[in-house]
Parts: structure tokens; C-alpha cells; sequence
């Protein structure tokens, strides 16, 4: 019975490992081909997830409430997201500023002090956003 | 003798201690999905940081992905020993999945080791600075599923809180779904 029951992990440890290596295999394959390395990736990764929540994790004969309770932190984690893409995938708007300018900040001439050395490295470059 | 603990709850049905461990998980959605969403933001934004994935090592992540399972495998057969009152099994097994976590963490720290030799660190970059900041949490998420695990294992060696095996086992396999998503995310996505 025990040895019965055991049996049953290991399936699912070797549908686990199948399942990673298409994930591994796939995009040293075909890295070209963003879709297909994207799609394995992601795709038998939410899979593999499921299997250990529901297999390992015995979520499939846990209560109900149990799932409510996370996937409920997933959907905050949804919101976040979509509430903040539209604003950082924007280029372009009213005072927009894609990229971000840093200046560093001047060596100040007459202004003798000990830092002196750190302000002669001053730099003036962009960052993206 | 009465116990000043409460065991279980009658409203939810299940132990305490199991869901303690459900709020944990919940909590660490927020925890690990708000660093990840963030990720997903930046990195939609510059396409260009697939230059700096293409360096981190996917042979490694891939083997720290495997130890994970397999950890998870042990972990699992672990409470299942317990379950059926086999402590000397159930030591073993948690023991094993220590020493899938010790490997992990060796894996982790010669890639960390290879980077800081490349004069990349968590400064370099955003990309990096995400990088390290992920795979630094969950290492140390790896770490305290560690040492609450070799606790639980001389419990569980003594027959006692066997229950507590399949409590740490849980928060393993959180632990192992974490990585399930960084590995594509910082390692295969470029």
C-alpha cells in the first residue's frame, strides 16, 4: 500500500523532469525563435507549478479556500502589473520624459576642500527609464 | 495535560500549523510576485537587457533547477514516511533534501563567484542588480527551508510533530516553484 502510494510521486517526478528538459532543451534548439523559447519556457513552467502545488503539495485534496487564499495573492500580483504596464510602456506624452538625465555634480573652482579628487570625475550620461 | 497551543481550527478544518504555513505562502506571493512584476516591467521596457541574460549561465540554472526537484521529490517521500510512522526514513529523506539544498547553494555561490570575477555585481546594472536581488532572497529562502528542515528531522527522528515534516515540506516546494519561474525568467528569456 505504501510502496503503492509512493509510486504515484514519482510519476509525477518524472513527468517534472520530462517537462524541464523540453524547457532547457527547446531554446538551446531554436533560440531564434522567440515564441516557441518563450512559450516552452513559460508555459511548462506555470505547468511544472501546478503538478507541485496539486501533487506534492496535496493542494488537489486540500480545501477549497486554500486555492482561494493564493491565488488571490496571484490576481494582486495581476493588478499591479496591468495597472502599471500602459504608464512604462509609454514613449511618448504632455512633459514626458523617456529617458532620465543624470548630471553629476561640477567641480565648483574656488570651492578648496578635502573631495576635491571626486568631484574631477564628473560625468554627464543618460539613463533609460 | 492540556495544550496551551491550539492544534486545529474547527472553522477552516484544517491545523494550525498548516495554515500558518498557507498565510506564509500567501505572503511570500506578494514578497517574490511584486520583485518579479517589477522585473517583467523594466525588462519590457528595455528589450536590450536580453544582452546581459545571454550571460548569465544556463547549464547551471538548469542543474539548480533538477537538485530543486529532485529535493522536492525527497521532501515529499519524507512526509509520506512520516505519515506512516517510519522516523528513521523520514530523517533520512529531510536529510537528503538538506544536502539538495547545500548543492544548490554551492551551484549559486560558484555563479555568483564566476560574475564577481567578470567585475559584474549588483551595481553594474538594473538587469544585474535584479539578478542578484532574486536569486539572493530565494538563496536565502533556500537557507531558512534548511535549517527549519534539520530542526524538524531530529523531531521527527525522536517521533515527535511528525506533522511538522509535511508543514517544512510545504514551504519547500514553495521554495522550488520560485525558482521554477526565475530559472525562465533570468536565465532562458533572452
Amino acid at each position: 500500500m505504501s510502496g503503492h502510494s509512493t509510486q504515484k510521486y514519482f510519476k509525477v517526478y518524472f513527468a517534472l523532469v520530462i517537462l524541464f528538459l523540453i524547457s532547457y532543451i527547446v531554446p538551446e534548439m531554436m533560440p531564434d525563435n522567440k515564441v516557441m523559447v518563450l512559450l516552452s519556457a513559460f508555459g511548462i513552467a506555470i505547468v511544472k507549478a501546478l503538478m507541485v502545488c496539486a501533487y506534492f503539495m496535496h493542494l488537489n485534496t486540500e480545501r477549497k479556500f486554500v486555492w482561494y487564499l493564493l491565488i488571490s495573492c496571484l490576481t494582486m500580483m495581476y493588478l499591479f502589473y496591468i495597472a502599471l504596464v500602459p504608464d512604462i510602456m509609454r514613449k511618448e506624452g504632455h512633459n514626458w520624459k523617456s529617458h532620465i538625465e543624470v548630471v553629476m555634480p561640477e567641480n565648483h573652482h574656488g570651492h578648496d576642500d578635502h573631495h576635491g579628487d571626486k568631484h574631477e570625475n564628473t560625468e554627464h550620461h543618460e539613463e533609460k527609464n | 495535560m492540556d495544550s496551551p497551543i491550539a492544534t486545529s481550527r474547527t472553522r477552516t478544518g484544517i491545523s494550525t500549523g498548516l495554515l500558518a504555513v498557507y498565510w506564509l505562502m500567501a505572503s511570500e506571493i506578494v514578497i517574490f510576485g511584486g520583485l518579479l512584476v517589477c522585473y517583467l516591467l523594466f525588462r519590457q521596457r528595455n528589450p536590450e537587457w536580453a544582452e546581459f541574460a545571454a550571460l548569465t549561465n544556463v547549464h547551471l540554472g538548469a542543474l539548480n533547477t533538477f537538485v530543486l526537484l529532485t529535493s522536492s521529490l525527497c521532501v515529499v517521500l519524507a512526509h509520506h514516511a512520516a505519515e506512516n510512522k517510519q522516523t528513521d526514513k523520514a530523517f533520512k529523506l529531510l536529510w537528503v533534501t538538506i544536502f539538495g539544498g547545500l548543492i544548490f547553494l554551492c551551484v549559486k555561490s560558484y555563479e555568483y563567484y564566476s560574475k564577481f570575477s567578470h567585475g559584474i555585481d549588483i551595481t553594474t546594472n538594473p538587469f544585474w542588480g535584479f539578478y542578484f536581488i532574486a536569486t539572493g532572497i530565494h538563496g536565502l529562502h533556500v537557507i531558512a527551508g534548511m535549517v527549519c528542515m534539520a530542526v524538524v528531522s531530529f523531531q521527527a527522528k525522536a517521533g515527535q510533530h511528525l506533522n511538522r515534516v509535511e508543514l517544512v515540506g510545504i514551504y519547500w516546494h514553495f521554495v522550488d516553484i520560485v525558482w521554477i519561474f526565475l530559472f525562465p525568467l533570468l536565465y532562458i528569456a533572452k
